[in-house]
Parts: C-alpha cells; sequence; structure tokens
C-alpha cells in the first residue's frame, strides 16, 4: 500500500487526537446505542390556542440554557399533517407519549399554556393578558409522571397579541423559577437509570416483532427472505431492479412471476399455509434460534413456494397454533417503491475534524448509479442527496425522521454515508455520526447521534426492507491506538435486531477505512467496490440481477485483497433484496475502470 | 449656563400661562458639572409623568403639568439618589398607547406604564392653581408594589412657581434612599443557579432536606446574589452566604 492511499486513514488518527484531547480517554468495547447524559434528551410540547408557542418556546430557551440535550422541537412540527402530532396537540397523553419516544426523547414535558385578554379598567386603552401555564414531565422508558407545575402570569400591554405573550412568558418564569418542576426532573433522572424498557419498538417485519405478537394471543409471524423469479416470456422481469414492481402490475396482464418465502413463526403446535397451501415446517435449532433473537418458546421455519399474478400486491400467509389462535400476516416479495438517502461529508467546518478527500464523491457516485437505469432507476423525488455544505445537522434529521416517512412497509429504503463517526469524548456511550457543522467539543448538540438513527429506523421508517451502507471513515475502529478505538461500526450492527434490514459496513472492527484517487479517480475503496459490484460484477450467479448479498460478497474479497487485508467489510440482516440489473448501464465517468 | 438656566428658557412659555416670569438667573450654586454621576448600576430608575392640573381660575391646565414635569426631570436628573427615564421615552410611550394627553395620569396608569419603561419607580404630581397662588404635590410609587413611598408637598405665590419646583424636589430628594430591585438592576441568575434552586424545592418538598441545603448552596455558589436561594437556605437553617 502506497502513502497515497492513506488519506482517509490520515483523517482518522488525526480525529483521533482530536478526540484524545477532549477526554482523556475513550474506551473501545462500548457499541451498544444507547444515550446517556447528565440531563436527559428532552422534548417539550405545549400546545396554547393561537399556536404562537410561546410557553414551549420560553421553556425550551431555559432548557438549552441549562444544558439539557434538546429534541428539536421543529422536527415535530415538521411531521404537523400527522394524526399523532394533531391528537397530541389537542391533549391526548398517548400520542404525545408516543410523539416523544418517535422522535428519540427521554423525557417528554406536555403541558397546556390558557391565555385570555382584557381591556385595561381604567384606560381602556391598554390590554391586560393573563395566562395560566400546567406543565407536567414524563419519562418515556415507562411513562411515568416525574414532575408537575402550575404558573399564572399577568401583563399589560398596548395590544392583544403583546399581553397574551406577556403573560405566557410570565407564567413559564413562575413554573421554571419559582417551583421544584425541573428540579424534580433531575433529581428523578440522578436517582433512576433510564432503563429503555418498551422505548424502542423492534424492527418493522423482524423476528423480534413476530415474537412479541406470540406473547399475545396467537403465533408471530416473521419474514426471513422473499424472492422472485422473473416471469417467464415477458420484458418486465429486467425492468426496475430486476423484477416487477407493483406498480408496474397493470402493464402485464395475465403475467405471473413464481416467488419463493422463507419465514419464522412462534407458538406451539403451529400450522402455516400460504396462499391456503400447507407449508413445510421444520424446528429451529437452538444455535438458529439463538440467531434470529428467539429467546422464548418454540419456533418453527417455513418455506413456500407459490405464484403471484401481475396484479396482486401481497402473499397471505395464515399460522394456526394448538389452541386454534390464528395470526394472518403479508408478505410482498415484490417491492413497491424505492427509496434513498445519500449522505456524503468532507467539508468540516471544524477546523479540528480533519476533512475527507472523496466521501462526497462517493455520496455523489452511489446517487449518480441509483438514477440510472442499472437501479431502476430510483424516482428523481424519492432520492435526497446530502453532500457536504447541504448535510447539516437539521438536514440529516429532516431526511431520517421526515423524508423517509414516505416510506411504506412494502417498499425498500436505501441509506448511505460516508463521514466521520466516533463517540463524544466526554460520554463514550454516546455515539454520532458527524453532520457538517459539528462541533467536536460540543458532539452533544451538534452530533447526530446513532440513537436517531436507530429511533427514526424503528420508529418513523415502515419499510421492511431496509439497506443501510456506511463508511464512517473509521466505521470499525482505529487499530493502533487502542485507547481510541472507534465502535461505530458495532454501533451500525446494533440498529437491527434479526430481519430484513441490512446493513454493510466498511471495516472490521479495529480496522481502517481507505480512499485514495487510485479508485476510481478518487473514492473510497469501500464504495468504489459496491460500485464496481452493482454494476455487475458481483452477479455471482450470473443470473443478471445483483442482490445486496451478492454485493457484500463482492465488496469483502474486493476490499480485503486491495488493500492486503487491512479492511475487511463487514454485512449483517437476514434475506436478500435486488439492487440492480448486471451490464444496464450505471458506470457513469467517475466510476470507469482505471 | 448651567443646567437649570437652559430648563428655565425651554418651559418659559409654557409658565407665562401663570405668571410672568421672573428674569432668568443664573444659579451658581449648583452648576451641573458639580453633581456626582450617579452610580447607575446601583440607584433606582424613576419615571416622571406628567402632572394633573387642577385650575381654580378655568384655564387649561394641561401643558402647565407637562412643564412642571419636564422641569421635575431635569430637577431630579440632577440628583444622585435616583436615575431618571428620559423624558422622550415617556413622551413617546405615552404617544404610542394613545393616551389622551389631558387625561388623568392616575396611580395604576402611572406605574404600569413605568413598568414599560424599566423603571422601577414612578413620579406623579398634581398641580393646584388658584388665581394668586399655586400648589404643588409629588408622589412616588413602588412599581412593584404600587404603594407610594413617599410624598411631598409646596405651595407659594403664583410668580415664584420656579422656586416651588425646585424646593419639592430638594424636600422629595433630601434622604432619599431608594433600594434597587433585585429583578430590575440585578442580572438575572444563570440557569445552572436556577436549575440547583428549583432543584432544591424539589428535595425540600420531598423532605430531604440535606439535599435541599446543598442545592440551594450550589445556587449560591453559581450566584451569589440569588436572593430566592438565600431566604430558602435561611428557611431551612442552613445559613446564608
Amino acid at each position: 500500500m502506497t502513502p497515497s492511499t492513506m488519506h482517509r486513514a490520515t483523517a482518522v488518527f488525526v480525529l483521533a487526537a482530536a478526540l484524545a484531547a477532549a477526554a482523556a480517554r475513550v474506551p473501545v468495547t462500548a457499541q451498544e446505542i444507547r444515550f446517556e447524559s447528565e440531563l436527559p434528551r428532552t422534548l417539550v410540547f405545549v400546545p396554547e390556542a393561537g399556536g404562537s408557542g410561546v410557553a414551549a418556546s420560553g421553556v425550551g430557551s431555559f432548557l438549552i440554557e441549562a444544558g439539557f440535550p434538546l429534541v428539536d422541537p421543529a422536527l415535530a412540527h415538521t411531521a404537523a399533517q400527522r394524526e399523532l402530532v394533531q391528537a397530541a396537540l389537542q391533549g391526548d397523553e398517548g400520542a404525545a407519549v408516543r410523539l416523544g419516544r418517535d422522535f428519540g426523547a427521554q423525557i417528554l414535558i406536555l403541558g397546556q399554556a390558557d391565555w385570555g385578554t382584557s381591556p385595561d379598567p381604567i384606560s381602556g386603552t391598554l390590554v391586560t393578558g393573563t395566562s395560566d401555564v400546567r406543565l407536567r414531565a414524563l419519562r418515556l422508558d415507562e411513562g411515568a409522571v416525574v414532575a408537575t407545575a402550575e404558573g399564572a402570569g399577568r401583563e399589560i400591554e398596548a395590544t392583544d397579541q403583546a399581553a397574551r405573550n406577556g403573560a405566557i412568558r410570565a407564567a413559564v418564569d413562575e413554573v421554571i423559577e419559582e417551583t421544584g418542576f425541573l428540579g424534580a426532573i433531575v433529581n428523578d433522572w440522578e436517582a433512576n437509570a433510564w432503563t429503555g424498557r418498551g422505548y424502542f419498538e423492534p424492527d418493522p417485519g423482524s423476528v423480534e416483532s413476530a415474537v412479541r405478537r406470540a406473547d399475545g394471543i396467537g403465533p408471530g409471524i416473521a419474514i426471513l427472505g422473499t424472492r422472485v423469479r422473473p416471469a417467464e416470456g415477458t420484458d418486465l422481469t429486467t425492468r426496475g431492479i430486476g423484477v416487477v414492481r407493483r406498480s408496474e402490475a397493470r402493464e402485464a396482464d395475465g403475467v405471473a412471476n413464481v416467488v419463493e418465502i422463507e419465514g419464522v413463526v412462534v407458538g406451539r403446535d403451529v400450522a402455516v399455509t400460504v396462499e391456503g397451501e400447507p407449508a413445510s415446517l421444520e424446528p429451529v435449532r437452538a444455535v438458529e434460534a439463538q440467531r434470529l433473537g428467539i429467546d422464548e418458546g418454540p419456533a418453527s421455519r417455513f418455506v413456500a413456494r407459490t405464484t403471484l399474478s401481475l396484479d396482486r400486491d401481497s402473499v397471505e400467509i395464515v399460522a394456526r397454533d394448538g389452541a386454534g389462535n390464528t395470526r394472518t400476516a403479508f408478505a410482498s416479495p415484490r417491492i413497491d417503491e424505492r427509496w434513498a438517502v445519500i449522505i456524503g461529508i468532507g467539508d468540516y467546518h471544524d477546523g479540528l475534524i480533519p476533512d475527507l478527500d472523496f466521501a462526497a464523491a462517493d455520496a455523489r457516485a452511489v446517487h449518480d448509479f441509483l438514477r440510472s437505469d442499472a437501479a431502476g432507476p430510483f424516482e428523481e423525488d424519492h432520492v435526497l442527496l446530502l453532500t457536504d455544505e447541504q448535510a447539516t445537522g437539521r438536514a440529516m434529521r429532516e431526511a431520517m425522521f421526515v423524508f423517509l416517512q414516505q416510506a411504506d412497509w412494502d417498499d425498500l429504503v436505501v441509506i448511505y454515508f460516508a463521514g466521520h463517526g466516533a463517540p463524544d469524548p466526554n460520554r463514550p456511550d454516546n455515539l454520532y455520526l458527524f453532520p457538517v457543522d459539528a462541533e467536536i467539543g460540543s458532539l452533544a448538540s451538534t452530533g447526530f447521534p446513532m440513537w436517531d438513527v436507530k429511533t427514526a429506523l424503528r420508529r418513523q421508517i415502515a419499510a421492511e426492507r431496509v439497506v443501510v451502507i456506511a463508511d464512517a471513515c473509521h466505521s470499525a475502529g482505529t487499530a493502533e491506538d487502542a485507547d481510541t478505538g472507534n465502535p461505530i461500526g458495532g454501533a451500525f450492527d446494533d440498529l437491527f435486531t434479526p430481519s430484513r434490514r441490512l446493513t454493510l459496513t466498511a471495516a472490521d472492527v479495529n480496522e481502517l477505512s481507505y480512499e485514495d484517487a487510485r479508485w476510481g479517480g478518487g473514492h473510497g475503496v469501500f464504495t468504489w467496490h459496491i460500485l464496481q459490484g452493482l454494476q455487475g460484477d458481483a452477479d455471482a450467479d450470473g443470473d443478471g440481477i445483483v442482490t445486496f448479498v451478492e454485493v457484500a460478497s463482492f465488496v469483502k474479497t474486493g476490499v480485503g485483497h486491495a488493500t492486503d487485508g487491512r479492511q475487511n467489510p463487514q454485512h449483517s440482516g437476514l434475506g436478500d433484496v435486488p439492487l440492480a440489473v448486471a451490464g444496464a448501464g450505471g458506470r457513469g465517468e467517475d466510476a470507469g475502470d482505471r | 449656563m448651567s443646567r437649570r438656566l437652559i430648563l428655565i428658557l425651554a418651559v418659559a412659555p409654557t409658565l407665562a400661562l401663570i405668571s410672568p416670569l421672573p428674569a432668568p438667573a443664573q444659579d451658581p450654586s449648583r452648576p451641573a458639572t458639580d453633581v456626582p454621576a450617579p452610580d447607575t448600576a446601583r440607584v433606582p430608575t424613576v419615571a416622571v409623568f406628567d402632572f394633573t392640573t387642577t385650575a381654580l381660575t378655568g384655564e387649561d391646565g394641561t401643558e402647565v403639568g407637562r412643564a412642571l414635569a419636564a422641569m421635575m426631570t431635569t430637577e431630579l436628573a440632577a440628583r444622585p439618589a435616583v436615575r431618571v427615564v428620559d423624558r422622550q421615552q415617556v413622551r413617546r410611550l405615552i404617544e404610542t398607547r394613545q393616551l389622551a394627553l389631558s387625561g388623568r395620569m392616575d396611580e395604576a396608569r402611572a406605574v404600569e406604564l413605568a413598568k414599560l419603561l424599566g423603571a422601577e419607580y414612578s413620579v406623579v404630581g398634581s398641580v393646584w392653581l388658584e388665581p394668586s397662588r399655586v400648589r404643588i404635590d409629588l408622589r412616588l410609587l413602588d412599581t412593584a408594589t404600587g404603594t407610594v413611598e413617599r410624598a411631598s408637598k409646596q405651595q407659594g405665590p403664583r410668580d415664584e412657581v420656579l422656586d416651588l419646583v425646585t424646593a419639592v424636589a430638594d424636600a422629595f430628594t433630601h434622604d432619599l434612599e431608594l433600594p434597587a430591585r433585585s429583578g430590575a438592576a440585578a442580572p438575572d441568575p444563570p440557569a445552572g443557579a436556577v436549575l440547583a434552586y428549583s432543584r432544591g424545592l424539589d428535595y425540600e418538598r420531598r423532605g430531604m432536606d440535606g439535599r435541599a441545603v446543598e442545592m440551594y448552596r450550589r445556587a449560591l455558589e453559581l450566584f451569589p446574589r440569588y436572593e430566592a436561594a438565600a431566604a430558602a437556605l435561611r428557611r431551612m437553617g442552613g445559613g446564608s452566604r
């Protein structure tokens, strides 16, 4: 390996030095996505008639000043069209709690600000405003109320609006400055460890979700994988990403695909039918059960083969247990719509964060490929590309929490990130991706927590099939310095419980990720091999369709070889998804052989 | 030229309504340059409003009340015991709120307007005009409580009104030591101190007195002038710093 191939690795060492300067020690072992801080991540939700948001703004401003990690309230309101937000605005506490969890909060401050105005009784020219503000604070791990308070305010001003706002501010000030409301939150936070119980929903379609269902009445069903055989005698077989998408069904009357479905059922004495036909079952062995995350209850694996005409969306799967309880699930072997968020950041604002030469180029190349015929293409308004200056923390949050909300359960979501990632030097359990405006000295407020990535994937993105590709610079650690090792790669593995949500990361633990001009004129070696694989080189079985597993295998071999075994990409997840059509183009200028 | 001379020249046309003006005379006893600069960080702020006028002579006393308020503003501004809100600010506030200039400036309204001006005290006055005599009353109101903190009055011949203004101002400010309100003059406690105080309140409510005292002390360490925290410590028997 020549010195010129060390650019990204060099950046890693510089970043490690900067992080080390900010903290005495950063352990390498923390890989679980946790969020620990002296003060809880808090979302403030205080609706008031007129919608001016004075109360929420007043509380939020104080919390920021006091050092609370605050969940961006604008983010929650961005999704104001959602029924959940509307219900919370109307005082539905259950909806508010779910809203808080949906946006990654640990504490929800919920309340109501009432106000009124009346003419000044003496002059008739001034306006007297009065307000009552009632607040409650709920811990979102267990939903317990930890603090309540009320405040009253009065203000005389020249206009209705000024008198109202002044009165609400006065009421909020009374709660903050004269009651133990916020103190009770902090005291409780110190006294009772965050449990996280019941916080995250299982990944949609995951084995864990099936196990949870099995805890109720009836068996649980999880789809582990589907495969669509090309329909014979029609060009539709090679359209899109190699299989007919649901939206194309009307164009192919009378054509059907053969589909293979593999899944697991949890429950006792369970029988399974797929489209009314009995499926073969075999017990899941203990080792396999452990891999799938099934701790309790008997589980069986089923496989089935059926045909799916093009005018139908899904396959019906029915499980019946020995007690006669039934559960119905649907699988959508065909992908309907496809969505992607592509992020590449190399030109960081903070001078302490070393720049990356080719991260933005990597992202642009991935974007260009997804927009090529070989990838379908992905529709233009279904792909969000954020590079360098565009990739602020706010933009990344909106991409994950808002843009990807559009994906439905039978869609495919692709998330690609090239840039830096690291633990907070002051709180090593808190792992962050670095937006372009990240500040290494204040990652808690400027970084993009992996906690938020997990929150968005678990609670905002409904698609059962998700592909996460991450080259977080030293996404698998800094090998040469154990004290500054980086658990961010492990954190990506921790994103999902066993499901058809798939991750591919650039390197193994304690390995570096390299970039260099010799790979496609300037790419990370990881992304360069992904692009090569997608363009057809990874089509190991020669069926003309490049799948995720094929790409992952190709990238592992190719990157390992190109780096003399120093960098070894990792992948996780169940099943497979088709990603590209081999030989259908997509090799742009940037992606040519060199 | 002294500050007082300028004042007299400015209000002379109005005072002509009361009586022929005495010859303007320089007052060497209190040149402006001799007035010690008030410690604006600690002295209280007052706002002076137009005096209300009651005239038994049938004349329109509105301009008289305004002129006397202007004179009193200047008199008080020359004294170190108080800091006076600029007269233009007062006029602008009254105009923006479209208050009738001839309307009665009652005490309640003066208190509210003074708050809007950021003043801790308001000065209201009234003038009683008789054919040959004049009486001037002054009242100082605490904007926090609305109570009258001090009152002063002077009366005499109409042709001695300028001297009366000086006399009433002298009497009004004699030994005047108004406390500066912490809420207005002092900075707000930082958020960390407020949070510590709030934690103390919660611990106190739950009967965890030791921790409450610890939090109140922390609040005072972060903001030594935190009156509420000091009072809480006294309440808890933990002493005050």
